[in-house]
């Protein structure tokens, strides 16, 4: 009995050490605490448009507990420090304006990293000139933590908004791996954009409102209810009915309504079961909001959510059939716009987003001095 | 004993949670097992659907069209040189690496990160696409008329018909000899219009794949591939007639169709199969339910004065200016599809489709409703043919043990073209 509890004991002391050790081994291997680096010096190539001066006054880098230093050209600065050196710069391409930033360490065993990235010039692109920096301080120091690739690896598995990725070797049989490309989406990739949605949605039902209207002689029959708050509470109260409209508007337009607000968040990056449940949204929204004088129909709210969702995605694979088949001509964007609006819509508006950037990593030989001076210069 | 089997477990447990395989020499089975393993969690985040097989990983999905990546690694040891040798398919685009290491660098830690990053980016890189083909498409123009008793039609009273046949079944180019298919996997959506101002009829019919499996056999005698599993789908006829010379028996009101009806099957079983093997063979089935509204003889030919007698699970009864009838129900929809070619020009399908609607409101009131088809076709050129089609539609309504009959025949003569 005693060896029996000697056993159990040292049994659950090495649990225990284990415990402890993997617990302090996670612990110091995901502690920020800058992988030794001594700071991150932020260097505006012109100082009369200064980006990385904004990005150092509103203390942007400052999360990852080092000091951060700002300096421009004419200002003296410290380089000979083991750090991070990011430079900004304007460029001219195409006749657009945009910003490149270029981020410079040295690694371990000698190596250096550098990571460039351009954005176009514009205010709106503040959040995104902020994320692109913090994501690519981060990336440093878990390079310098681990590697390169781990870090890639673990981005590449957690994000949602890498659109490309590739990767070089210094050539065709080595097993040195010089650099990778990232095509970075400022949108996740696979999932969808909610606002935008629930907005089309709510502009498509304002339409049908106007249209309700327009039709008021005959939709007069079926109001109950004062557009008061006592009478949306009763209306609510009463829960919904099977009703009695035409069948064409139960069966055809109900569907059909649905099929766009279906469409809308399918082209908005959602799946069948997710666009499903936008319809159901707005199919609600139209019951209770859209037509508040009547009584919610049952059989209105399962049609337009399901039966749009089936007519939606069948009209979204027409369209794409007829986008994949044909050249592009003014008659096959008709063709696919009388199809599916929403995703010529959602399409546009994409176009007028330029909603991704490329991030290229470099992985340098041994020249840590090399790399400073160049950053230096 | 009993102690030191449990301390041995424990301590086994406990080295297996260090991996024990990133000791250097580990095999190269378990390596690629590793590298493999971290691949395909990748790949599942992007909904490929894989498989690993020892030296070789296989993945496919359908998005945007049909796409397949097999991996296959091969390695051979020179000296002190190992060499890994990667052979990727990505559809029809083939390409071929080789890595080379030393035996103190072939670690599964160094394979991970320089192959890994390899095999991810195969599924970024462009690759022969296969989208076109994973439809199949037709167009048609027709005309189409019903009549009651007489299967020849007495009156030209009938309607031009334009419509679509839509497939899509990104599946039909894999190779694979069985694969799973999730939801979207499989759509066929078929719709037609009357361009005609007396009599306007619209139709469709969706089947959406929820789940289901593909086979397929590919030998020299047999090429078959058969699709089954759960569907939903969506379905729609309603004619409206438009002048006063409606050639159906009784015409009380001109303008009130006789049937009309829309399913929406939640759930249903579809089993599809086609053998190209020599000549066309396919078979169909299904069998599913759902909620649905649907029009019957009980409402129908009723004399205005009468029409206050109705039952009420009549919406819409033939008051004011909304003429029509139907009632809410509950439906289980059959259907069974027979494709045959007799020659390479001859082809002959017969379909046959069965509705029981149920009530779901007071009164004891069910339809059902048969249509027989046969329609055989004659290709003309590669993508061109013409087919004529019979139908006999047979409705039975009963409400309140009152029972009516009726039935129509129905011709549609029509020229088919392949899109793709």
């Amino acid at each position: 009995m005693r060896n029996k509890t000697t056993s159990i004991c040292i049994l659950y002391k090495i649990i225990f050490t284990v415990i402890i050790l993997c617990v302090s081994i996670n612990a110091y291997a995901d502690a920020d605490s800058g992988a030794g680096y001594k700071g991150i010096l932020l260097f505006d190539s012109d100082r009369s448009h200064s980006i990385l001066g904004d990005v150092y006054e509103n203390n942007i880098l400052n999360i990852f507990g080092l000091p951060v230093l700002y300096s421009y050209p004419g200002k003296s600065h410290n380089t000979n420090t083991d750090g991070i050196i990011i430079t900004a710069s304007e460029m001219h391409e195409d006749g657009i304006k945009s910003i490149k930033f270029t981020l410079n360490t040295a690694l371990n065993k000698n190596r250096s990293l550098q990571i460039v990235w351009s954005l176009p010039e514009n205010a709106d692109n503040a959040d995104l000139y902020r994320t692109s920096l913090q994501n690519a301080v981060a990336g440093a120091i878990h390079s310098k933590k681990r590697d390169v690739h781990s870090g890639l690896m673990n981005l590449y598995a957690s994000s949602d908004k890498i659109r490309n990725f590739t990767v070089e070797y210094t050539d065709n049989e080595t097993t040195e791996i010089s650099g990778y490309t990232l095509d970075v989406s400022t949108t996740p990739v696979n999932g969808g954009k909610f606002w935008r949605t629930m907005g089309e949605i709510t502009a498509l039902n304002v339409i049908g409102e106007i249209d309700y209207y327009m039709k008021i002689d005959s939709n007069t029959d079926d109001w109950e209810y004062q557009p008061t708050f006592q009478g949306f509470s009763q209306k609510v109260a009463d829960g919904p009915e099977f009703d009695a409209n035409n069948f064409s508007t139960n069966v055809a337009g109900h569907i059909y309504s649905g099929s766009l607000y279906y469409t809308s968040a399918r082209s908005n990056g959602y799946s069948f079961f997710e666009s499903s449940l936008f319809a159901l949204g707005g199919s609600l929204m139209w019951e209770y909001f859209g037509e508040y004088k009547e009584r919610a129909s049952t059989n209105d709210m399962i049609f337009t959510t399901m039966g749009g969702a089936l007519l939606g995605e069948s009209l979204t694979q027409t369209s794409l059939f007829v986008e994949r088949s044909f050249r592009q001509s003014m008659g096959r964007d008709v063709l696919v716009f009388l199809l599916n609006p929403m995703r010529v819509v959602n399409q546009y508006l994409d176009s007028r987003s330029g909603n991704s950037y490329r991030v290229r990593i470099n992985i340098l030989p041994p020249a840590k001095e090399d790399i400073l001076h160049m950053a230096r210069k | 004993m009993k102690n030191i089997i449990i301390t041995f477990l424990t301590i086994l447990i406990i080295l297996s949670l260090f991996n024990n395989v990133y000791a250097e020499g580990a095999n190269h089975s378990s390596i690629y097992k590793l590298l493999f393993n971290d691949y395909n969690n990748i790949l599942k985040k992007n909904s490929w659907k894989t498989t690993i097989d020892g030296h070789e990983f296989r993945a496919y999905r359908y998005k945007n069209g049909y796409q397949k990546i097999i991996v296959h690694i091969s390695s051979e040891s020179v000296e002190n040189i190992v060499e890994h040798r990667i052979n990727v398919t990505h559809n029809k685009s083939v390409a071929q690496r080789s890595f080379k290491f030393r035996d103190s660098e072939n670690t599964p830690e160094n394979i991970r990160r320089i192959i890994l990053p390899y095999l991810i980016q195969i599924q970024h890189k462009p690759y022969e696409a296969v989208p076109e083909k994973s439809y199949t498409v037709s167009a048609f123009v027709g005309y189409n008329q019903f009549h009651d008793r007489y299967i020849l039609p007495r009156k030209p009273a009938g309607s031009l018909i334009l419509g679509f046949d839509l497939v899509y079944n990104p599946s039909r180019f894999s190779t694979l000899p069985t694969e799973e298919l999730g939801t979207g996997d499989y759509l066929s959506f078929f719709a037609y219009i009357s361009a005609n101002s007396r009599i306007r009829e619209h139709t469709y019919d969706i089947h959406y794949l929820l789940t289901g499996t593909k086979n397929r056999s590919s030998n020299s005698s047999d090429n078959s591939i058969e699709i089954s599993g759960i569907f939903m789908g969506l379905e729609y006829f309603r004619p409206e007639a438009n002048f006063d010379d409606f050639t159906w028996d009784e015409d009380v009101y001109e303008h009130h169709p006789h049937i009309q009806y829309f399913v929406f099957r939640a759930i249903a079983w579809e089993y599809l199969y086609e053998n190209n093997s020599g000549l066309l063979q396919a078979f169909n089935f299904m069998a599913g339910c759902g909620p649905s509204v649907n029009s019957s003889l009980n409402a129908t030919n009723i004399p205005e004065e009468e029409e206050g007698e109705l039952s009420p699970i009549f919406r819409s009864n033939f008051y004011g200016d909304r003429r029509q009838n139907f009632y809410y129900s509950v439906s289980i929809p059959l259907k069974i599809g027979l494709t045959l070619s007799l020659t390479n020009s001859i082809t002959v399908d017969t379909e046959l489709k069965s509705y029981i609607f149920f009530s779901i409101e007071g009164e004891d009131a069910y339809d059902l409703l048969n249509i027989t088809r046969i329609s055989p076709a004659y290709r003309l050129t590669e993508s061109l043919s013409a087919k004529f089609s019979w139908e006999y539609w047979n409705i039975h309504s009963m409400l309140d043990n009152t029972h009516k009959n009726n039935h129509w025949n129905r011709l549609i003569l029509s020229m088919h073209y392949n899109i793709i």
